[in-house]
């Protein structure tokens, strides 16, 4: 079929790969996948699983539509507004999909079925809440066979888990550069002793490690385990996982909106001002982009406004907050991210095309810089007019606020450095917005000498 | 009976496409036998806590 483009990261599993077309993203299923899909759909696991928000719904589509030969069926899955990556996922979202994979299998064990793979990449979060996208994951469970997909978990799941609850969270950064998980060996060689007191990090992590740094033989060992063992071993590595706790405490922006020069008042005025400037925008967006969101105070108000928000922000301690208040409010439009916005995520894996950077995944309808600008100019000395470029690679629209250097946030990042902002004043910003945008409307914030502006994009 | 030597010959499932790796497929044997005991001795804590609150909770329901 012409005008089909296969997607750059489905090339691995041989038992089909997703597609789009017309705008529209599918799944072709091949034929030598055939009797496992059959199964899948027979047994009742996939209704199961669908109903249960564990796999993510699909529907039939016209086998023409197969943009290569050897197709049996092609589906159409239900779309992710933003897909993300396991290294820009907070430490509960990480958890939350560990565990999710984990019912997975044992359900599919249930139904005499076993998760062929158990890559972290194939969970993403819809509606606020993580869900198995590759409905090709399952094949049929046949007596005696180990979970080929062990080493996978360990790697795409349980080892990160385990570096950020006991040594630090930022070293989820790790899956950046390991892009098929931590390798085991180095997992163990980062935890601190004691863990090998932990039963579950001691077999699955350390001594899993030594076993996989053992030199490959040409006539292994054989063995076999059991349905049992398998229903076992999956139970041990729950268990393990949610032994795993991390909490946001002392981090840079825990304590943010109770440290800001905002009153009471002067916040609901810019809650008010951000509602009434976001309504202005004619289309109405459907997708924003909330930029240094902190915990999503913000991010909300464009959800209430129907548009699918990702609440970025720099630090994991506000994102896991933000992930937090998600899940308790059951709130379906908001995904908080992490992202440091001075270093972003870049396309990685083969070809540097197998996950999008964070410019590939836009634009979006509008991005959001509240009290942002700030930081990236003084702290991270970028020139104004580039920061309106990269806003304008990202959005249609940008609602930004503009912070003066009389306000306090700002005297407080030049307190310890020699001021070279000279062009860092409202004419200089309004200056720098023009080259990408054209001004909309701005908007004084009472009681807090600060502006929102509502800008329009000239370039792309 | 299959063994994880099959495995690793791409025999097992027929659409298996990762590399299981022999240490992490022998482990896995290895351990059967202990998580299979584990597992067990939890599922039956678990069955007899449940058994004693259905105990505590029916004089109430009379």
């Amino acid at each position: 079929m012409s005008g089909a483009r296969r997607v750059a990261a489905s090339f691995r599993d041989p038992s089909g790969f997703v597609f789009r077309s017309g705008g529209v993203l599918y799944r072709q299923v091949n034929q030598p996948y055939q009797e496992h899909f059959d199964r899948l759909v027979q047994s009742g696991l996939q209704d199961e699983l669908v109903n249960e928000r564990l796999l993510v719904p699909t529907e039939p589509a016209g086998l023409e539509l197969a943009p290569e030969q050897g197709a049996t069926a092609v589906l159409r899955p239900e779309p992710v507004p933003t897909i993300s990556y396991p290294y820009e996922w907070s430490f509960g979202q990480l958890k939350d999909a560990a565990l999710l994979t984990l019912e997975v299998v044992r359900r599919a064990l249930g139904a005499g079925m076993i998760l062929k793979d158990a890559s972290a990449y194939n969970v993403q979060f819809l509606r606020g809440r993580p869900i198995l996208i590759d409905t090709l994951s399952f094949e049929t469970y046949r007596e005696g066979e180990p979970w080929i997909a062990y080493r996978q978990f360990c790697q795409h799941f349980l080892a990160p888990l385990a570096l950020m609850a006991l040594v630090d969270v930022r070293l989820s950064s790790l899956l950046r550069m390991h892009i098929d998980g931590i390798p085991l060996d180095l997992a163990s060689k980062l935890l601190p002793g004691s863990t090998r007191l932990r039963p579950g990090l001691l077999v699955h992590v350390h001594v899993h490690g030594k076993a996989l740094s053992q030199p490959a033989t040409e006539n292994p060992k054989t063995a076999s385990v059991s349905k049992t063992a398998l229903f076992a071993l999956v139970d041990n590595l729950r268990s393990t996982v949610e032994g795993l706790r991390w909490e946001p405490k002392g981090t840079q922006w825990a304590a943010y909106y109770e440290d800001t020069n905002y009153t009471e008042p002067a916040m609901a005025e810019k809650r008010r001002q951000v509602t009434n400037l976001l309504q202005k925008i004619s289309p109405k967006p459907t997708t924003c982009w909330d930029l240094g969101a902190n915990t999503g105070e913000f991010s909300r108000i464009a959800a209430r406004l129907g548009m699918d928000t990702v609440a970025w922000d720099v630090d994991p301690g506000a994102v896991e907050r933000a992930y937090a208040w998600v899940k308790a409010a059951d709130e379906p439009h908001i995904l908080p991210l992490l992202q440091d916005l001075t270093n972003p995520s870049p396309g990685l894996g083969w070809a540097s095309q197998e996950r999008d950077s964070l410019t590939a995944r836009g634009p979006v309808g509008v991005v959001m810089a509240l009290a942002l600008v700030h930081h990236l100019a003084i702290s991270n000395n970028v020139p104004l007019p580039r920061i309106a470029e990269f806003f304008a690679s990202l959005g249609e629209w940008a609602l930004v606020e503009f912070v003066p250097k009389e306000d306090s946030q700002v005297r407080r990042l030049l307190g310890s450095r020699r001021d070279i902002f000279t062009d860092y004043h409202e004419e200089g910003f309004e200056r720098a917005m023009a080259t990408a945008f054209t001004i909309e409307a701005r908007v004084p914030i009472e009681g807090a000498a600060r502006s929102l502006y509502l800008l329009r994009r000239t370039v792309r | 009976m299959l063994t994880s030597f099959d495995c690793l010959q791409n025999v097992c499932g027929g659409v298996a496409y990762l590399d299981g790796a022999t240490g992490s497929m022998v482990l896995q044997a290895a351990l059967a036998g202990v998580l299979t005991g584990v597992y067990f001795v939890k599922t039956q804590w678990a069955l007899i806590k449940a058994k004693f609150a259905r105990r505590q909770t029916e004089p109430a329901r009379k």
